[in-house]
């Protein structure tokens, strides 16, 4: 199947107030306007339809039903859609205009610094707060008419794991996963699934309360798959869990979403963990600022995803002041387009590598300044996030 | 022991207790909220807080029966509600509006003027009291009211009626007077819980304490608990209704009741034999009623409660207030009538009404019909509260 071509970010569609987006009670042979035209290529197999597991939904709930296109195809591959998302609360408006769209199976990491504007996202998503302007579908059910089924279609694994300390780890996935109307007999066979798939077989029936931070956070994503959901919405998974522990989960989640094809928005606030993700959406006070893979957003740096880093000796207000000089002088001609300055490390982000890498020591040794090592590196999502932003990312925070 | 360091820790339980501006509000108004209903209850003078209310039935409709009368509702520990035939009388103490029954028998007048002149014991003119024994106020009132009804019924009006001087007399003569003008055989007879164990009289006045506090406290953790967990706003992301988990809470606990109601009837019974007069099952639902609304008032205070501390709070004032005006501590009758609208208002009023008709009166379902439905519709009515609550509430 090609790859299903995503909305471009531009100044335009951020600011203007976007199309209605159909969902999927409404799916016909109109065409999305939000979706760009295409040839309909076969309509793509239920995720469902790919797992062992009990059929759904359950008793009593409608399920959703796809309407074959004739027309120009609605993506139906298409997990979220969000259009012009604005939060306003009280009289802070907490995100603004943002948008973009999920394809099924995908990892999206929402990536920005506490206080960005990640968790209003994940409320929006998880039908805590209602969009104040734009539209949200999510698996085909608009969130502000259709919110009980969309909740069906999602799995929610919070920041704190919000577990009942006091049960088992098998009471928690079927306390949970009966509130989808799942019998406790196909609950009970998929928690023991679920405690081999996060390696904790043997700690099924511990109370929760006496598992570890990183056991605890293995048996949050449990429960939230317990109903098997199409779509995990995940909230700072990781924070609060050491190096190790981190990229265990990571391991974990991405075979989660291979076997299963299950759609993924992780928030984080490291950088390291947002090369594991498909796309990134990188957010900064409130607003968005890039929506892409993370091979496309470096390839969007000057000098294609390389810069040149120098290491300087020293670092005091000389050093510094010269520095500044040398940043001054670089812009000016046109060796360099930015300077990032980070301790003891000074990387220069230019167009053309090789020019720049014959004038910085040039330019240095103008202004008396020597220094210990010149390298090309490659871009890390910290510098697409201080070239986009221009401001530092803290993972502290 | 540094001031600086006991300076900083009373900073900070302050800063605490601020931040929670409901806790907070709760722990300057609560005390004048628990001395309102206290004051209010309390506010009339000391004689009327043992106030009765009486029917009187003047057979004898004659000058001395009528003084009688009067004094009666001269008495502050009387208040008069009616003055009716006798079967009307029987018929309101049956339906506990009054406390006790007061019958001037026909004749009167004329046995007082006969035993006086004929001193003749047979002649001896009537007046017969029936005191409901079931609550304490009315065995302790009737007789400040008799001995100051009949005091100056015997110095004044008897004398009057029969011509005596009562002018410029001596203490001693006064005494003699009234030795020789013991005229009135009164009969007082206790009706309810006579010869009853002291469990018996004390069982309606306790068990409402009991099981209502048991469901307020039980159900008040329900919600906020999962708050205190913060296990509530991953719950809310599941498909589950608000009202779906309130009523599923509330079931578990309604089952808790039953069995807390089942406890108090079957020990009450078979180990500190009570005696139920009026029908176990009718008795069984009144517990289960009273623990029904502690049940939805502690649901509804979970719904909106922050925290344990602002919810036990809440419960505490709330079980001070239904105490002093739930006719428990303080007779109704004797409040304000303002006050009395709100005591009437409050479940452990009409539970208490219930179970002294059920378990101490041995009445049936027709003189307690009112007082189960006020319950139900009370708790039902909290519950809707608490629904409007939860959903109103941002979690």
């Amino acid at each position: 199947m090609p790859p299903i071509p995503q909305p471009q970010i531009s100044p335009q569609s951020m600011t203007q107030p976007t199309s209605r987006i159909e969902t999927r009670d409404e799916r016909g042979p109109t065409r999305n306007a939000v979706t760009p035209p295409r040839p309909a290529p076969a309509r793509p197999k239920p995720v469902t339809a790919q797992r062992t597991v009990a059929p759904r939904p359950p008793a009593g709930i409608p399920q959703p039903t796809y309407v074959a296109p004739t027309g120009p195809l609605y993506a139906t591959d298409q997990m979220l859609v969000v259009r012009g998302l604005s939060v306003v609360r009280g009289k802070k408006t907490l995100v603004h205009e943002i948008d973009f769209a999920v394809d099924r199976g995908e990892i999206i990491g929402i990536l920005g610094p506490s206080g960005a504007g990640k968790t209003t996202i994940i409320k929006v998503l998880t039908t805590e707060y209602p969009c104040s302007v734009g539209q949200v579908s999510l698996g085909g059910y608009d969130l502000a008419s259709q919110a009980r089924l969309a909740k069906q279609v999602f799995g929610y694994v919070p920041q704190e794991t919000q577990l009942y300390e006091d049960l088992t780890f098998l009471q928690n996935v079927t306390y949970f996963g009966g509130q989808y109307g799942l019998d406790q007999a196909y609950l009970y066979e998929k928690a023991q699934r679920m405690a081999t798939v996060v390696e904790l077989g043997d700690r099924l029936n511990d109370k929760v309360g006496r598992l570890s931070g990183g056991q605890k956070k293995r048996v949050s994503v449990a429960t939230a798959l317990a109903h098997d959901p199409e779509f995990v919405i995940l909230d700072e998974p990781t924070s609060g869990l050491d190096p190790a522990t981190r990229r265990g989960l990571w391991k974990f989640l991405k075979s989660i979403n291979q076997s299963y094809r299950v759609t993924m928005l992780i928030t984080t606030h490291f950088l390291d963990e947002a090369e594991y993700c498909d796309k990134l959406l990188i957010i900064n006070k409130g607003r968005m600022v890039a929506y892409d893979s993370p091979r496309n957003l470096k390839a969007r740096m000057p000098g294609e995803g390389k810069a040149v880093e120098l290491e300087m000796f020293t670092l005091d207000d000389y050093v510094s002041a010269k520095l500044s000089q040398f940043e001054a002088k670089a812009k000016r001609e046109d060796v360099a387009e930015m300077v990032d300055r980070s301790g003891y490390r000074v990387k220069v982000f230019c167009t053309d590598i090789s020019r720049a890498t014959s004038r910085i020591p040039l330019l240095l040794a103008e202004l008396g300044l020597g220094f210990k090592a010149m390298n090309v590196v490659d871009t890390s999502l910290e510098d697409v996030f201080i070239y986009m932003t221009g401001e530092r990312f803290r993972e502290d925070e | 022991m540094g001031f600086r360091e006991i300076k900083h820790i009373f900073r900070n339980e302050f800063d605490v207790i601020s931040s929670d501006k409901k806790t907070f509000a709760l722990f300057l108004l609560g005390p004048i909220l628990v001395m309102a209903a206290f004051g209010g209850a309390t506010m009339r003078s000391s004689g009327e807080l043992i106030k009765v209310n009486v029917v009187i039935v003047d057979e004898d409709h004659s000058a001395l029966s009528s003084n009688l009368v009067s004094r009666f509702e001269q008495s502050k520990y009387v208040d008069v509600k009616y003055k009716t035939d006798r079967t009307t009388a029987e018929q309101l103490f049956k339906e506990g509006k009054i406390d006790a029954i007061v019958v001037i028998e026909q004749g009167f007048e004329n046995k007082v003027r006969t035993f006086y002149l004929s001193s003749s014991s047979e002649q001896k003119a009537r007046m017969d009291l029936l005191v409901d024994n079931s609550y304490f106020i009315a065995p302790v009132a009737v007789p400040l009211a008799l001995q100051s009804v009949m005091v100056d019924f015997y110095l004044k009006d008897v004398p009057k009626a029969l011509n005596l001087p009562t002018n410029q007399v001596s203490p001693e003569v006064i005494e003699q007077i009234v030795a020789r003008l013991q005229v009135v055989n009164v009969d007082v007879k206790l009706a309810y819980g006579d010869n009853m164990p002291f469990f018996a009289v004390t069982f309606p006045l306790l068990t409402p304490i009991v099981l209502f506090t048991f469901g307020l406290f039980m159900c008040g953790l329900s919600i906020v608990g999962e708050r205190i967990r913060g296990t509530l706003p991953r719950l809310l992301k599941t498909p589950i209704r608000r009202s779906e988990i309130i009523i599923g809470k509330l079931l578990l606990y309604l089952i808790i009741a039953l069995w807390h109601s089942v406890v108090v009837l079957v020990l009450s019974t078979v180990v500190f034999g009570l005696a139920v007069r009026g029908g176990v099952l009718l008795l069984f639902a009144a517990l289960f009623l009273t623990s029904y609304t502690g049940c939805t008032w502690g649901l509804f205070y979970s719904t909106f409660s922050k925290g344990e501390r602002q919810v036990v709070d809440l419960q505490s004032y709330t079980m001070i207030i239904v105490m002093v005006l739930g006719g428990i501590i303080f007779p109704i009758s004797t409040m304000p009538t303002a006050v009395q609208v709100i005591a009437q208002g409050l479940p452990l009023s009409h539970s208490l009404s219930a179970l002294r008709a059920i378990a101490v009166k041995g009445l049936g379902f027709e003189f307690v019909a009112w007082d189960l439905l006020y319950l139900l519709i009370f708790g039902t009515a909290v519950l809707l509260m608490a629904l409007i609550s939860f959903r109103l509430i941002k979690d």
